[in-house]
């Protein structure tokens, strides 16, 4: 009951404080880019509660549950990605002054019929992010109250239209900066609980280095049909249907596979080696701690992993849309500065205290192993704490999922609105709302259709493709005079045409093992040098350069005023 | 690109010549009268070789601080590859690779970050002096 209080009281939150923004937002500037007023500590807090989503905060303890420290590297990629962002690209998108990123390679390059061409790649890498989100929200509305996973979806997406229909950019600026407390409060609390836990030499009762195993007497249900492998043979009690026949009452499992009916409920034995169903991988407590080896990443080729997901999430990152454009609310270039070193300040001690939580997941939520539905893990925590105590953590870090899918999907939602209504349409307020409409109840739909679908396929899916299009363009457009329309646009194709093909391929399940789904449900390992080696190849051939480069080299790298003036550069 | 004849120029009388040049000589000369050229952008009056010639400098500083991270995070990554028992190596009951590729790593990257906005920022202070 308390958990379900805190989610509400944060989707109270985040309707009031959004219904506050409508007051404010009223013009074009207003709704794109927060009238480039915001100030840099709280545009971190904003940018921070973009970047925690529900694919850190639910996807990465999910993956080190059964993968274990392997999914470190992922933490390291995105963390590098933001120092590349910090390098690269805060400073000179904001000073050039545009409002979305279509909308810079068009000045940029002079190039109008590129613009919906990366507005197309702006809406395709959002709108798998967003579902990532959506499938988050499902599953956390469905382990706090027991409802369909349909009603999470439904009910975030509209809640996140109503909230940018209102208030854009500075209404939900607003909002993702009380988030971002709520998110961070969900990690740091059951952090300092269990290290108190820890100290006090109780490690035994946290983490473990053997096949897990469930604790205590334990009831499960299996919300959905399941086919799981059960090591020892164990006498249970269930209501239901297993192996195709109806049970209710005492039976002795063996050894084997099984068959388990939706909405089956089976009670497990204290000391009962977990059962682990089928694409949950059963790892030893060794196998799980120590890198690569068997371990069942990209098909089985954890090292590719490993390399493709460092290059997907670092490269993703300086290319996600929603928060390439948070730089874009800052006043000055300077500030956008600072506003990145206050984020990395923010989001280095949430990406160090995360993985623990997939950690302690295998002792407080081992019944996950079985039903598949590892996306829950960071929900378990408060398992770990008997009574109130345990209500109240659970509650905590379910407040900070809440917040989480909530916040990143507004970002989400405004680049796809934005790259929708100003780039593809070129109109202003009224379509920008009308695009908010369209876009979330399209993912609302989509989103119903992944429930299957694993929360860090659908991100890596979405970093691939903004690393190998939307990346490139970025980069090579403020760092390499020599860029030209051509080798945009052979960027894009090249690079976003791969890139899409290959997450369309493994997401129909045309592929089903081996070096295939490496190559393909991770494609970002060659995609992104591809990509960069294309732009560089077509540009150095083309005649056909970019005038008036000096102008634009201006716009984004020169400084601002000494003495505070703020000279907006004209639109490009 | 138009071909042309030396020995057809040659002929022409001297009002009648035309100068072929190649599209990249002419839109490097195009170039030259971009608008930043004795004029202003943001308060300040430069010219192209100036403002890329600042550009530059700031990628220099961003590559080198960019490729020691990448250079450290693959030697990191081999490391783990060819030494066994880096996995099971324990300190005080914290795996070892945990400790690295967590706050180890992460915090140094922090540290990196806050270094190269230090130096980027001196360097436009640097600017900004030299043109008052």
């Amino acid at each position: 009951m308390i958990p379900t209080i805190a989610v509400l009281s944060v989707v109270a939150m985040t309707l009031a404080l959004g219904t506050l923004g409508l007051r404010f937002a009223r013009t074009t500037s207003n709704f794109f880019v927060a009238s480039r007023s915001v100030h840099p500590v709280w545009n971190a807090f904003a940018v921070s509660g973009e970047a925690m989503s529900a694919a850190s905060y639910l996807g990465i303890p999910a993956l080190i549950l059964v993968f274990g420290v392997d999914l470190l590297w992922a933490l390291v990629g995105w963390t590098i990605g933001f120092l590349m962002l910090s390098l690269f690209m805060a400073a000179p998108v904001r000073r050039f002054g545009s409002y979305t990123i279509p909308e810079f390679v068009e000045g940029r390059l002079e190039a109008p019929k590129l613009r919906p061409v990366v507005a197309l790649m702006v809406i395709l890498a959002s709108w798998f992010f967003l579902l990532a989100q959506l499938k988050g929200a499902g599953v956390v509305v469905r382990e706090l109250i027991g409802t369909p996973y349909w009603v999470g979806v439904v009910a975030v997406g509209l809640m996140v239209a109503v909230n940018l229909s209102s208030g854009g950019m500075r209404g939900i600026t607003f909002v993702q900066g009380f988030q971002f407390f709520f998110i961070f409060l969900g990690i740091l609390v059951p952090f300092v609980v269990v290290s108190v836990l820890w100290f006090q030499g109780d490690q035994d009762a946290i983490v473990t280095t053997d096949f897990p195993a469930f604790v205590e007497s334990t009831t499960v249900t299996y919300d959905r049909g399941v086919t799981f492998d059960l090591p020892n043979s164990s006498t249970v009690d269930a209501v239901g249907a297993i192996d195709g026949r109806a049970v209710d009452g005492s039976l002795r499992l063996s050894a084997g596979r099984h068959v388990v009916g939706a909405e089956t409920i089976i009670t497990w034995p204290a000391g009962t080696a977990v059962p682990f169903a089928d694409g949950v991988q059963r790892l030893n407590g060794d196998d799980w701690a120590a890198p690569l080896g068997e371990k069942d990443l990209s098909g089985g080729h954890p090292l590719y992993f490993t390399i493709a997901s460092l290059i997907a999430n670092a490269f993703g990152i300086m290319g996600m849309p929603h928060i390439v454009v948070r730089f874009y609310t800052n006043p000055t270039g300077r500030e956008a500065r600072r506003t990145s070193l206050w984020f990395m300040a923010m989001i280095v001690p949430y990406y160090v205290m995360l993985p623990l939580l997939g950690a302690f997941a295998r002792v407080a939520g081992p019944d996950l192993f079985g039903t598949g539905a590892v996306d829950g893990a960071t929900l378990t925590v408060g398992r770990l704490f008997d009574g109130i105590s345990g209500e109240l953590i659970t509650a905590v870090v379910s407040a900070g999922a809440a917040a989480a899918f909530l916040s990143t999907s507004s970002g989400l939602l405004i680049a796809m609105a934005g790259a929708v209504s100003h780039d593809i349409l070129s109109a202003g307020v009224p379509q920008f709302r009308r695009a908010v409409w369209a876009g979330a109840l399209v993912s609302i739909g989509t989103g119903l259709l992944v429930e299957s679908i694993n929360i860090n396929s659908l991100i890596g899916w979405s970093s691939s493709i903004a690393a190998s299009s939307i990346c490139p363009l970025l980069v090579l457009g403020i760092w390499w005079p020599g860029f030209t329309r051509k080798g945009a646009l052979a960027t894009v194709v090249v690079g976003g045409g791969l890139s899409t093909l290959a997450s369309v391929i493994t997401m129909f399940g045309f592929v089903s093992g081996g070096w295939a789904v490496a190559i393909l449900g991770t494609p970002a390992l060659w995609t992104v040098p591809l990509a960069f080696a294309t732009g560089i190849g077509v540009s150095m051939r083309d005649t056909d350069v970019v005038l008036d480069i000096g102008h634009k080299f201006a716009l984004m790298h020169l400084p601002e005023r000494r003495d505070g003036a703020v000279i907006e550069p004209e639109r490009p | 690109m138009t071909a042309t004849d030396g020995n057809e120029l040659q002929r022409k009388p001297a009002g009648q010549r035309r100068v072929v040049l190649h599209p990249r000589t002419a839109s490097a000369r195009r170039l030259d009268r971009s608008r930043i050229d004795g004029g202003h952008v943001r308060g300040y009056t430069t010219n192209t070789d100036e403002v890329l010639e600042y550009m530059r400098a700031q990628r220099r500083l961003a590559l080198a601080t960019f490729l020691p991270v990448i250079g450290c995070i693959f030697a990191l990554l081999i490391t783990t590859i060819v030494w066994d028992g880096l996995g099971t190596m324990q300190l005080g009951r914290v795996n070892v690779l945990w400790l690295v590729l967590g706050p180890v790593t992460l915090f140094s990257i922090l540290g990196v970050t806050v270094a190269h906005e230090r130096r980027a920022l001196r360097l436009e202070e640097k600017w900004m002096d030299d043109r008052r």
